[in-house]
């Protein structure tokens, strides 16, 4: 149990720090918020060696974490409604559907995206926001296929040892 | 040992890529023609409809801030604003019916309306809710 959540709370500092560089470097896409989401690499590397539940624990302490310390409401409401959607979609698209972890990584950038936009949608009580749709779909694709690319390098089967 | 790329893993990709350029060509030939008044939001609000055939700046004031938007030419950009991350002023200009900037932080909504138009969306809009 101990070592369990020494890993996850290792975990959550990796996924912490690939926030952080993102703050320090952001890429924007010209969109609200948008950005490559390196923290995800977390979040689908973590589907494939731990147990859903924690996989979700690591993501929504990151989201509060960071947002309590680079953002602010606001952020969190939109970082939270991305992260929840994605995590779920990835787990269906995985363990009902047996996508591949590149197919997963797509499912999850493209639901992220969809959750924030809905979420802003809400925020500013205006639809006309969807009008960001085409591109932020788009956009799901790439960084999910670049964030699955990256997770289907990492050792997986290694790391499963490790974490006994 | 699984393969790294399944097949379905790039029909997925293809087939978002797919629906988004369908979605964006749709979204482009319905929302294609000039506007003739721009509407301002705050929090879902409305706060004024200006005529984009006047040259004219409106400063939105809010509780905790300003969002400056301007009208020149038949186009409206965000010229200035003190949010947080500025990306509003970032959005460029808008004048074809639906395109919008939004700032986030502020919750300021421009949209491209047709005065005509505009009136039937809103009664369409009260009897939804």
């Amino acid at each position: 149990m101990s070592r369990k959540v020494a890993s996850c709370g290792i975990l959550v500092a990796l996924a912490m720090i690939f926030s952080y560089v993102e703050v320090l470097i952001p890429i924007s896409f010209g969109v609200p918020g948008m950005k490559l989401g390196v923290a995800n690499l977390v979040v689908v590397a973590g589907l494939y060696f731990l147990k859903p539940r924690e996989v979700l624990a690591i993501s929504v302490i990151r989201i509060l974490l960071m947002s309590w310390m680079f953002g602010n409401g606001m952020a969190l409401i939109y970082s939270l409604a991305g992260g929840l959607l994605s995590f779920l979609v990835m787990v269906i698209m995985k363990q009902r559907f047996g996508f591949g972890i590149i197919g997963v990584s797509i499912a999850g950038g493209v639901s992220h995206n969809i959750g924030q936009l809905l979420a802003a949608a809400c925020v500013v009580q205006n639809t006309k926001i969807l009008y960001y749709f085409p591109v932020l779909l788009i956009a799901g694709v790439i960084t999910g296929a670049l964030i699955g690319t990256l997770a289907g390098k990492i050792p997986i089967k290694k790391l499963m040892v490790v974490n006994g | 040992m699984d393969k790294m790329v399944k097949k379905r893993d790039i029909l997925l990709g293809v087939g978002i890529v797919i629906a988004a350029l369908i979605l964006f060509l749709v979204m482009r030939i319905t929302g294609g023609s000039d506007g003739s008044q721009i509407r301002i939001t705050v929090d879902g609000v409305e706060y004024g409809v200006y005529s984009l055939d006047e040259d004219q700046e409106i400063n939105v004031q809010l509780e905790d801030g300003i969002n400056r938007v301007c009208i020149y030419s038949g186009e409206a950009y965000m010229e200035e604003a003190d949010c947080p991350d500025g990306y509003c002023m970032n959005q460029g200009k808008i004048s074809k019916v639906g395109e919008t900037i939004v700032c986030l932080p502020h919750k300021v909504v421009v949209e491209v309306i047709n005065a005509e138009v505009s009136q039937e969306e809103d009664a369409v809009d009260t009897v939804a809710q």
